[in-house]
């Protein structure tokens, strides 16, 4: 129990306080505009949604990294169940915070107004959402975003790779509207992609557990932590 | 300055032994090789078009960069606790900063570099005329180099200033802010344009950077505004870093720093007048649109008061003095065929009007947004005919932006001319409203086919303008200052700016942009097989038939992106990326060259009724599908499967329970050609063309067609064949 709420202390940080003014931010997105024309969710519940991962997994690692590696690398716990620890926590915190981003809209609006995917067909159909639907859209994606920033903490041991590698990513994808990242793309329910659907969010799952599992053995490896300082 | 040489040395050493940062330049330079060489036939082949996706996404993505070699360039020494030691050395804060300013600089160059070379090359194997791909490399090097200099320095600032980790966190933030947030949400969807100038580079907006054409030619006076901001904001960053700084440290010269940051936020705030006092106008100016837009809405839409013309001569010409392109506009029309009353007459309400005369004598008018209103007293002198001629001025541009992009209607300086009919740059005749949408749920904007003129004879003269004008109509005149002629146009287009003529001598001339010449060329030879077959059975060239293709992407706001259109005596091929000059546009060509239209209607459904039913589509399409069996040998099942249009045009009906006529018309063809009786199909095909088959668009939305019942075609096809 310890080693959960240790793992909260971060977000007691500077960083911490500048994630949760993002995530206000959105609140009072989601929660605000015209109920006449409600803001679809791509827009409000996945495209804005998305930053928040690498801010998360910057913010998780900010302590272990922040000074030298070393007393991470003498630490006597298992350094991969500390990754899982924090991905479980990240994932904890981005499922609280997108449903209160929901609850506000629905707040806002009295329903959820998106573009929705059946089983049977792969063409999206914009309309009404059921209640659990848009964080079952959008899971796939922010947990592909999570392992690509968790691996890349873990490969450059620094912190803010996370954000580097995440932002990159999901500008990369919002700007080219789905086109560069192919059937991998994040937010397939905001753009005219050609890609499946359900293929993409089973690339997207299965993605995450290949990079999550790298990242497990990066981590594993204890004698790459001890190393000069570098001050960062 | 030895001591800044060798601090530069120094941080020289730190980013050039990193093996993190020394591959960057190149993969980036890879990776625009590879997203260059992407492009292939069923798209786009335009190299400007995919550079400028390159830039828009790729470059933006690089900026994370600099924001990462100005953090880590600080904190690696002046914000660690453990170099306490470097406020004690000799060495001025400030040389430090311009170390690290300076090296930084050296290795963020490397990227345009890698660009540049990788443009370079692709520019020379698709034959870009040396001029034309010196003048682009410069506009991406400049835009590359202040981009990643803005950036550096704030960095820089940054570090210094917030001494804490959250930096790494707020310096990425701003990447994402600085380029994607702010120019997608901020400044392109809320319409805050007076914010782009603080855009991290100017590449990431859709619009007119993206059209070759024009962005070169007539963006370059709007950058050199921002630029000039954008490096008085970097000299303002930067002095108030290095103020910061010596803040820190004891230091005589923080008095003198902190003046500098006085005087050049001062600065910085009067080199934003350009850009500002610009937007201001442009904004003024669609307020006077949105506020057309709403009267039609308060339930005058109906065009009125509209008459005939009977010649247009415009005279376009540069004035140096006054720097604006000023418009002469002398119309000549019936008196009889006046309306009652006030003549109105309808002009982009961004064209200011001098002044108008009556046959040659000042006569009272009355501006009003759009519409310009002569007294009829003016009018009502002898003579059976009137001529009205406007005096006005052309704004530098017609700014029409979108909630998707920053757009034009109207463009028109030295080097650059953009006058699409129908942003309404010559005084049209009657009130038509031209504007809609300027509430709450739409941006004011051109309404689609708002302008008609009415057939009329065309004159237009351009003058003094730095880059070839190509026109809409037939060139009369060689020469710098160039005369267009047309014996019955409805309207002109004038085109300027970074443009090829592409063809060879006697070829179909097309207009394009540079990035387009190896695809032109080639649809040029394809169409050149065309012409040579018509051309020799068929009185083509008395026809009305396209003398031009013009294939460009217009920049948007200006009515005319979407499908072909056939203008005086140019087709109009709208350039998007995701097709090219295929075979569907070569149809279309084809089309335009025998018919001079861009229709695509049938007549021959049942619903049709009799006095409109007509079967000139399927003849026009019976003349196409002669070239793909006598000229290019295809077999009647190939042409069908292969060519576009064709099975639905002489195949089966697409509507059940339709009559197939094109079907049975083809069979008959087919028929005469397997029994030797070619030449006799041709000579039918021949008369009905010599009748005329244009299938023309009327101002009241109606078509104007050539009735042909099928009973007439069956009696032609009789006396000519002999029987069926």
């Amino acid at each position: 129990m310890e080693r959960w709420r240790y793992e909260l202390h971060a977000l007691r940080s500077v960083s911490g306080l500048a994630a949760a003014c993002y995530f206000l931010l959105g609140l009072a997105g989601a929660a605000s505009g015209d109920p006449e024309l409600p803001r679809s969710l791509v827009t409000v519940g996945e495209l804005s949604f998305l930053p928040l991962v690498p801010l998360l997994a910057a913010i998780l690692f900010s302590r272990e990294l922040g000074g030298g590696t070393e007393l991470l690398a003498s630490l006597p716990i298992s350094l991969e169940g500390m990754l899982w620890r924090k991905t479980a926590v990240a994932l904890v915190l981005l499922i609280a915070g997108h449903s209160v981003w929901m609850a506000g809209y629905y707040w806002r609006n009295g329903a959820l107004f998106g573009r929705h995917f059946g089983l049977a067909s792969d063409r999206p159909v914009g309309g009404e959402l059921a209640v659990y639907e848009p964080l079952l859209q959008l899971l796939p994606a922010a947990v592909f975003l999570l392992a690509v920033c968790l691996l890349a903490v873990t490969a450059s041991q620094k912190a803010y790779a996370a954000l580097a590698a995440g932002l990159a990513l999901w500008m990369a994808d919002a700007l080219s509207h789905g086109a560069l990242l192919g059937p991998f793309t994040l937010t397939n329910g905001t753009h005219e992609t050609n890609e499946d659907f359900w293929l993409n969010r089973c690339l997207l799952t299965g993605g995450a557990v290949l990079l999550l599992g790298a990242a497990t053995y990066w981590i594993g490896r204890r004698a790459r932590w001890v190393r000069e300082d570098t001050g960062d | 300055m030895g001591k800044l040489l060798a601090a530069f040395r120094l941080e020289c050493r730190h980013l050039f032994s990193s093996w993190l940062l020394l591959p960057l330049p190149v993969l980036l330079g890879l990776w625009m090789a590879s997203s260059l060489s992407s492009m292939s036939p069923a798209q786009s082949q335009d190299l400007y078009l995919y550079t400028m996706d390159f830039q828009r996404i790729q470059f933006t993505l690089s900026l994370a960069v600099p924001f990462l070699v100005g953090v880590t360039s600080v904190r690696r020494d002046l914000d660690r606790p453990s170099y306490e030691w470097l406020g004690g050395l000799p060495v001025s804060s400030g040389t430090l900063l311009t170390a690290k300013l300076a090296a930084g600089m050296v290795y963020l160059s490397l990227f345009p570099a890698a660009m540049a070379l990788v443009y370079g090359w692709f520019g020379v194997r698709s034959g870009l005329p040396a001029d034309v791909l010196r003048g682009e490399l410069l506009w991406f090097a400049v835009q590359h180099e202040t981009a990643y200099l803005v950036t550096l320095v704030l960095a820089l600032l940054l570090a210094v200033a917030i001494r804490n980790r959250v930096v790494y966190l707020i310096a990425f933030c701003g990447w994402v802010f600085g380029t994607f947030f702010l120019s997608e949400f901020v400044v392109t969807r809320l319409s805050w344009y007076a914010l782009k100038p603080f855009l991290l580079h100017q590449m990431i907006q859709d619009g007119m950077p993206a059209t070759e054409a024009w962005s070169i030619k007539a963006g370059r006076g709007e950058l050199k505004r921002i630029l000039g901001f954008q490096l008085a904001a970097a000299a303002l960053l930067l002095a108030a870093a290095g103020a910061v700084l010596h803040k820190r440290r004891p230091s005589l010269a923080l008095p003198a720093w902190r003046l500098a940051t006085g005087a050049l936020a001062l600065i910085a705030v009067l080199a934003y007048w350009p850009y500002g006092s610009q937007l201001h106008e442009r904004q003024q100016r669609l307020a006077v649109k949105a506020q057309e837009a709403g009267l039609d809405r308060g339930g005058e839409e109906a065009p009125d008061g509209r008459f005939p013309v009977d010649k247009a001569s415009l005279a376009v010409r540069w004035d140096n003095e006054a720097g604006a392109v000023r418009l002469e506009a002398a119309l000549t029309v019936r008196r009889d065929r006046l309306p009652a009353g006030k003549v109105p007459f309808t002009l982009n309400p961004a064209f200011p009007v001098d002044e108008v005369l009556v046959n040659g004598r000042p006569a009272p008018f009355h501006r009003g947004g759009q519409t310009v209103t002569i007294a009829e007293e003016a009018l009502r002198a002898d003579g059976k005919e009137a001529t009205i001629t406007f005096r006005y001025k052309a704004p530098d541009y017609d700014w029409m932006p979108s909630p998707l992009e920053e757009g034009y209607a109207a463009i028109a300086t030295k080097e650059a001319l953009y006058l699409p009919a129908a942003s309404g740059w010559y005084p049209h005749p009657g009130r038509q409203p031209m504007y809609e949408g300027g509430d709450r749920l739409f941006p004011v904007r051109l309404r689609y086919n708002a302008l008609t003129f009415g057939d009329a004879s065309w004159e237009v003269r351009t003058d003094g303008f730095g880059t070839e004008v190509f026109a809409t109509l037939e060139e009369a005149g060689g020469g710098p200052d160039k005369v267009f002629q047309s014996g019955r146009a409805d309207g002109v287009s004038l085109y300027a700016g970074t443009l090829i003529r592409s063809g060879k001598s006697g070829e179909l001339p097309i207009v394009t942009t540079p990035g387009n010449r190896r695809e032109a060329e080639a649809f040029g030879d394809k169409l050149q097989q065309i012409r040579a077959y018509y051309d020799s059975w068929l009185p083509v060239r008395e026809g009305n038939g396209i003398r031009q293709i013009v294939y460009l992407q217009a920049p948007s706001g200006s009515g005319t992106r979407g499908s072909n259109t056939v203008e005086g005596r140019s087709l109009f091929i709208p350039q998007t990326k995701s097709h090219n000059l295929d075979n569907f546009q070569l149809l279309a060509a084809q089309k335009a060259y025998l018919f001079g239209d861009a229709d695509q209607h049938t007549f021959s459904y049942s619903g049709m009724p009799a006095e409109d039913f007509s079967v000139v589509s399927e003849i026009r399409y019976l003349l196409l599908y002669l070239y793909y069996r006598e000229g290019k040998g295809m077999s009647e099942q190939e042409v069908l499967r292969d060519v576009p249009y064709f099975a639905g045009a002489l195949g089966d009906s697409s509507r059940g329970e339709d009559r197939a006529y094109g079907k049975e018309m083809r069979q008959l063809v087919e028929k005469a050609i397997r029994g030797g009786k070619l030449p006799e199909v041709k000579k039918l095909l021949a008369g009905f063309y010599r009748e005329g088959l244009t299938v023309r668009q009327l101002p009241d939305e109606g078509l104007e067609y050539p009735r042909i019942p099928y009973e007439r075609w069956l009696e032609e096809w009789d006396k000519q064949m002999g029987g069926r």
